[in-house]
């Protein structure tokens, strides 16, 4: 018998820091939710409160400073209960959703002094009463937290799950199967990619899309600047900053404050361009905005497409990465076409029933140095946003070290990547080998192959053709996947320095006999290939592999 | 810790097994309950540098399984992947006997021989 499997063959210290780690997990989740689920209560409860009548008394926005935060509202307003009189100045409690200055300016307007309103007042405490109840379904931020302890219990169930239960008898390993072919673990985790995306893509790309697209019709309006400034927000990744605005315009009878510049809100690094708009917004100085005809207070100075727009591409690319993930692993085929499961099937076969054709090759030149260009594009993507927040930094005045330093490597494989992109380019302009063979062989079996070099084949020096079996195991280090290849078997077809036997030429192919067939399941491999190796000076080899379909003997066609 | 007893062994004793050849194996299980489910599974799996992989090829359930008992099943091999060994994946085959989430497990090699291939490294030139 075999020992047992999974968390039973845990050591004691690697249970120990797993327990220590799901623990945090669990910790972390539970003093969330805890937090969220004591304010999402304090809110819920004001459902029960009584709705009276009231007027407002007061309403003042508070400019956001240099570094508060965004604009404040403070409000007080009078509303009876009971037969008696009261004034209170809270507009909401417990849980609440974020606003902005210019959400925070239309809620000033809204609730302008002198305008009817309604309360909800604390029948056992008539004094307390509110003016804003937060909707119900914002309480259901507790599922971010939830997932942690969700993690974080599943980790420890699963690290102390007992293994073995009584001698000679064991969990039974043949009930992981199904859950290793890798798919779903990797269909959640592209679907979280996806989700990702979605939900940093509707507020920074969706929203203000929407709006931009709405207010196209909105009329221009003179207004007046009340007040602007570059506002800086200091976080985790440095500081970035954001243009802070206050205008008055008429509307009738009757004057309006806002406090939008654009659609899309948020800060971003680069404090330049943010400076050049509040010099052009100066307090006092006259100005256009654009008002919603249907709300007076909904306002905007700029309507349009704004450069910060550009980093909702950041979220449209997890949200790309995140569906062709999950497409490409729905697509991939549990078993082999061939019926036999792990038999390994090629899914284009050149041809049927082991007659000679043009074998495909593995990959093609051109999908290599697009896949190598598109892993450069979105490292380099994404390492240039911090290198860009560090040449802020230093354009600034400052030079930010820890960041400058913590970038340095992520730069260089950057550069490596790029390297790579140009020297596979390069590698396109090779001389190209067409090979003939059935695409389908058992073992000890058979096939005259045949091959043409086509291109410049006077700059190889010298060309290799061989048949390759192949082991290649999948395996996971920390976050990271890699893949292990080892070639077992080789066979040689070819190996000359002549140009004219390089060009075209053929050799008998015996496929060995007692070996291994082409095997394939979701993490581990059995590949034979004919590989075409070629050397050139001072430039990138010729390195083309064409797979073939080894089956076993008594599989043969 | 439980005191279930679970077997599962080949009626001929032989552990190398070629394709399409059939395999009579006697189990027995004596649980102290009534198991939901007794049954045999047939299936191969990886070992080595990878993450392993399992694929149940085959399964022979007990209708209405008593609290202990004796059943003969018979499969059927199939003709791949045969056994192996190499440095980053080896393939093993095995029938479990699985009651309750609790098993017994005999492995088998299966190969052209009856034996497993070694992956090792060969050369070799036309």
């Amino acid at each position: 018998m075999m020992p047992a499997t999974g968390n039973a063959s845990l050591s004691a210290g690697k249970r120990v820091q797993l327990t220590l780690f799901f623990l945090v997990f669990l910790g972390m989740g539970l003093a969330f939710a805890g937090l969220i689920v004591r304010s999402a209560w304090t809110n819920a409860i004001t459902y029960r409160w009584a709705a009276v009548p009231g007027v407002m008394l007061e309403s003042r926005v508070i400019p956001a400073g240099a570094s508060s935060g965004s604009a404040r509202l403070e409000v007080r307003y009078r509303y009876q209960y009971g037969g008696r009189e009261y004034v209170s100045t809270r507009y909401s409690q417990g849980i609440s959703t974020g606003r902005d200055s210019a959400a925070i300016y239309r809620l000033g307007e809204l609730l302008a002094p002198g305008t009817s309103t309604t309360a909800y007042v604390n029948p056992a405490q008539p004094d307390q009463a509110v003016l804003h109840r937060e909707n119900l379904w914002s309480s259901a931020i507790v599922v971010f937290p939830l997932v942690f302890v969700a993690v974080g219990a599943a980790g420890l169930i699963w690290a102390w799950r007992p293994g073995r239960t009584a001698a000679g008898v064991e969990r039974p390993l043949s009930s992981a199967a199904g859950n290793r072919d890798g798919r779903l673990p990797a269909v959640f985790l592209f679907g979280v990619f996806f989700l990702f995306g979605l939900g940093f893509g509707i507020p920074f790309v969706g929203v203000p899309l929407w709006h931009i697209a709405g207010a196209a019709n909105w009329p221009r309006v003179p207004c007046r600047i009340v007040s602007s400034e570059v506002q800086a927000h200091s976080g985790g990744k440095g500081t970035t900053y954001s243009v802070e605005v206050a205008y008055r315009y008429t509307i009738g009878e009757r004057t309006y404050t806002a406090g939008r510049y654009q659609f899309m809100s948020g800060s971003s690094s680069g404090y330049a361009g943010k400076a050049a708009i509040v010099a052009r917004l100066r307090p006092g100085s006259a100005a256009f905005c654009y008002v919603n005809p249907a709300d007076p207070t909904d306002a905007v100075i700029e309507r349009g497409l704004t450069p910060e727009l550009g980093f909702g591409l950041i979220p449209l690319v997890f949200m790309a990465i995140g569906i062709t993930g999950m497409v490409v692993m729905l697509r991939r085929p549990r078993t082999s076409a061939a019926g036999i499961p792990g038999v390994r099937s090629i899914s284009r076969p050149a041809v049927a029933g082991g007659a000679a054709a043009e074998l495909r090759p593995a990959q093609s030149r051109l999908g290599r140095v697009l896949a190598l260009a598109f892993m450069a594009l979105f490292w380099n993507g994404i390492v240039s946003v911090f290198v860009w927040q560090a040449v802020s930094h230093w354009r600034s005045g400052g030079l930010n070290w820890f960041l400058t330093i913590f970038l340095v490597p992520f730069v260089a494989v950057g550069l490596v990547l790029l390297g790579a992109v140009a020297w596979q380019f390069l590698a396109l302009f090779n001389p190209r080998a067409r090979l003939t063979s059935p695409a389908t062989l058992p073992l000890g079996g058979a096939a005259e192959v045949t091959w043409t070099l086509e291109g410049r084949v006077e700059r190889l020096r010298r060309l290799r053709i061989s048949l390759e079996g192949r082991e290649e195991a999948t395996y996971r280090s920390g976050k990271d996947t890699h893949t292990e290849r080892r070639v077992f078997r080789t066979v040689d077809l070819l190996e000359t320095t002549e140009a004219a036997a390089m060009r075209n030429g053929s050799a008998r192919l015996n496929v060995p006999a007692a070996t291994m067939h082409s095997f394939q399941s979701a993490h581990n491999k059995i590949v034979w290939t004919l590989h075409v190796r070629g050397e050139i000076a001072h430039w990138p080899d010729l390195n083309d592999e064409f797979p073939l379909n080894v089956l076993p003997v008594a599989a043969r066609q | 810790m439980s005191t279930d007893e679970l077997d599962i062994l080949p009626k001929d004793g032989r552990t190398g097994r070629r394709p399409g050849e059939t395999v009579v194996l006697s189990a027995m299980w004596a649980l102290g309950r009534k198991p939901k489910e007794v049954e045999a599974r047939l299936f191969w799996f990886t070992q080595g540098r990878g993450i392993e992989d399992i694929m149940v090829v085959a399964t022979q359930a007990v209708p209405s399984p008593a609290e202990a008992g004796e059943q003969e099943f018979t499969f059927t091999l199939p003709e791949a992947p045969y056994s192996c060994a190499g440095q980053l994946v080896s393939i093993k085959w095995a029938v479990e006997l699985v009651a309750d989430g609790e098993a017994a497990r005999w492995e088998f090699t299966l190969g052209p021989e009856g034996r497993e291939i070694a992956l090792d490294s060969g050369g070799g030139t036309v």
